[in-house]
């Protein structure tokens, strides 16, 4: 057994053996390393192929079609894409956006900087649970609104929304709906029809795939116009300029195609032993599941711990890989701002950490993690004076 | 949060092996306590001191807080153990944090737990 345990994969996922024997294929000499773009050659040629074969894949895994995916860095990337690209392009249109308080910042980010440019955004509140209600999003709704932009599942708690529900109320005024789905694929049914989506974020990296590469899905019937970042080449439909790397896309598509074949099986697995941590640490006192344990995916649990400081918590279990919250929040000293847009208090959010499992996690590893985290809060509370005293009243 | 690799050995192990943690009965007219911070900001630091002929003879203390503020706690209760009040006085934010390697941004945890001290040792001066 590996130490620390890994415990984090909502941040990231080591790449599946299978999908690592595929892109090494895409980079040396005697394999297929040729520039996409290249036109006039045989390495170029087959490299292009390639890159359109996954194109093909990762559109089948989402129900789009293979002109509809544009390559791009990650989700993040996307999510900046999406933003920026439909509010410029249809700035006319109306300089309105709704996105939701509990949004990872790759969305929230890139509508503050659209606010300094003139745009006003709505960020609508969720409920405890962490849901937002489509009736929230309905009042929001303005004459001037371009864009709605909701996760799939969201990061720190896992609540999965139901994005369909959204789309019932832009479609017919025509706003556009953009959804991050990074920690989507593998986890839920991502299907762009049913959801009804105009715009969607992919990454490869949250699915067993290689880090540096995600997708947007762009849609073209109604055709959805976006403002390029990225300008040099004309790539991707002019959308995203640069050379494109042959082995991350192979990579990703196969990851792709490996997370849909293995969804059931996988999300069986990963739920028993997601419960079996859960039952675990709710064998100490004052312990909170943080999210909608019935609305949300197989692989994630945030806990609230009272009486302890997160900070303390994490270095506490040095033998757990865990994160309080979004790993992008991690520099900052603030308490996740979605624990506390779902009105967890303060100081429960600080006393926050989220473990997520994955495809590696063993029964092994979790009897493990259990034992550790017990062993830690204690001996954190032991030496909590607020702990000493509220035992003593 | 800063990176928690960077904490240096000397915040780990007190963080890890804290050094006199306990609890003297308040009833006890040879005890002093010192409290700051409070519950609802995650941070609160008690510490307890019986002072005999001007000198700490025992300390112990609780804390709940960062890792800054564990370790910061527990090197001064150790550092300030057998000294006189008039040393005790003298210590400084900035010799903690020197001495510990803290972060600037740690500041606050470091004035909690010699807030604690203080007060503890305040109530006890002649």
């Amino acid at each position: 057994m590996r130490l620390p345990i890994y415990l984090d994969y909502m941040a990231t996922t080591p790449v599946d053996p299978r999908v690592t024997k595929k892109m090494l294929g895409f980079l040396e000499r005697d394999g297929n390393f040729g520039n996409p773009a290249s036109t006039s050659h045989s390495y170029g040629w087959q490299a292009s192929e390639a890159v359109e074969m996954a194109r093909k894949q990762v559109a089948t895994v989402i129900g789009a079609q293979a002109d509809e995916i544009i390559w791009t860095s990650g989700a993040t990337e996307s999510n900046n894409l999406a933003i920026f690209g439909a509010a410029r392009f249809y700035a006319r249109k109306g300089k309105h956006i709704i996105t939701a308080q509990t949004e990872h910042k790759a969305v929230l980010d890139p509508c503050r900087a659209l606010q300094k440019e003139g745009y006003e955004i709505t960020y609508l509140p969720p409920n405890s649970k962490g849901i937002i209600d489509p009736e929230t999003l309905a009042a929001a709704v303005r004459n001037d609104t371009l864009l709605v932009s909701l996760m799939q599942v969201n990061n720190e708690i896992g609540v999965i929304q139901d994005i369909a529900k959204y789309a019932a109320i832009t479609r017919p005024k025509g706003i556009l709906l953009h959804c991050d789905a990074a920690q989507s694929i593998g986890k839920v049914t991502v299907d762009v029809e049913k959801m009804g989506v105009d715009l969607l974020s992919l990454s490869a990296h949250k699915a067993y795939g290689p880090k540096g590469i995600g997708a947007l899905y762009v849609r073209r019937q109604p055709r959805v116009h976006l403002e390029p970042l990225i300008y040099g080449g004309g790539h991707e439909r002019g959308m995203r300029a640069g050379t494109l790397p042959t082995h991350l896309i192979v990579g990703m598509a196969e990851a792709f195609l490996l997370a849909q074949a293995e969804f059931n099986e996988d999300a069986t697995r990963i739920k028993k032993l997601r419960d079996s941590l859960w039952q675990g640490i709710d064998q100490l006192e004052s312990v909170h599941w943080q999210g909608a344990e019935q609305q949300g995916v197989a692989n994630n649990l945030n806990v609230g711990f009272d009486y302890v400081e997160g900070e303390a918590l994490l270095m506490a279990l040095q033998d757990i890989a865990v994160s309080n919250g979004s790993a992008c929040t991690s520099a900052s000293i603030e308490p996740s701002h979605v624990l506390l847009a779902m009105g967890v208090p303060a100081l429960r959010a600080h006393g926050s950490l989220r473990f997520s499992l994955g495809r590696f996690s063993t029964q092994e590893e979790i009897a493990y993690a259990i034992e550790v985290i017990q062993q830690g809060v204690t001996r954190l509370r032991n030496i909590s004076p607020v702990w000493e005293e509220r035992k003593h009243d | 949060m800063i990176s928690l690799k960077k904490y240096s050995d000397l915040v780990r192990s007190h963080f890890n092996n804290p050094q006199n943690v306990g609890h003297f009965a308040e009833s006890d007219p040879e005890v002093s306590t010192g409290r700051a911070g409070c519950a609802e900001s995650g941070d609160c630091v008690r510490i307890q001191v019986k002072i005999n002929a001007g000198n700490i003879e025992a300390i112990c203390f609780k804390a709940q807080g960062s890792c800054a503020t564990i370790a910061a706690t527990s090197w001064l209760a150790t550092e300030a153990k057998n000294k006189s009040l008039a040393e005790v006085l003298k210590l400084t934010p900035e010799m903690v944090l020197t001495t510990l390697e803290l972060p600037a941004v740690k500041t606050h945890s470091v004035l909690l737990a010699l807030d604690a001290l203080k007060k503890a040792c305040n109530t006890k001066l002649p």
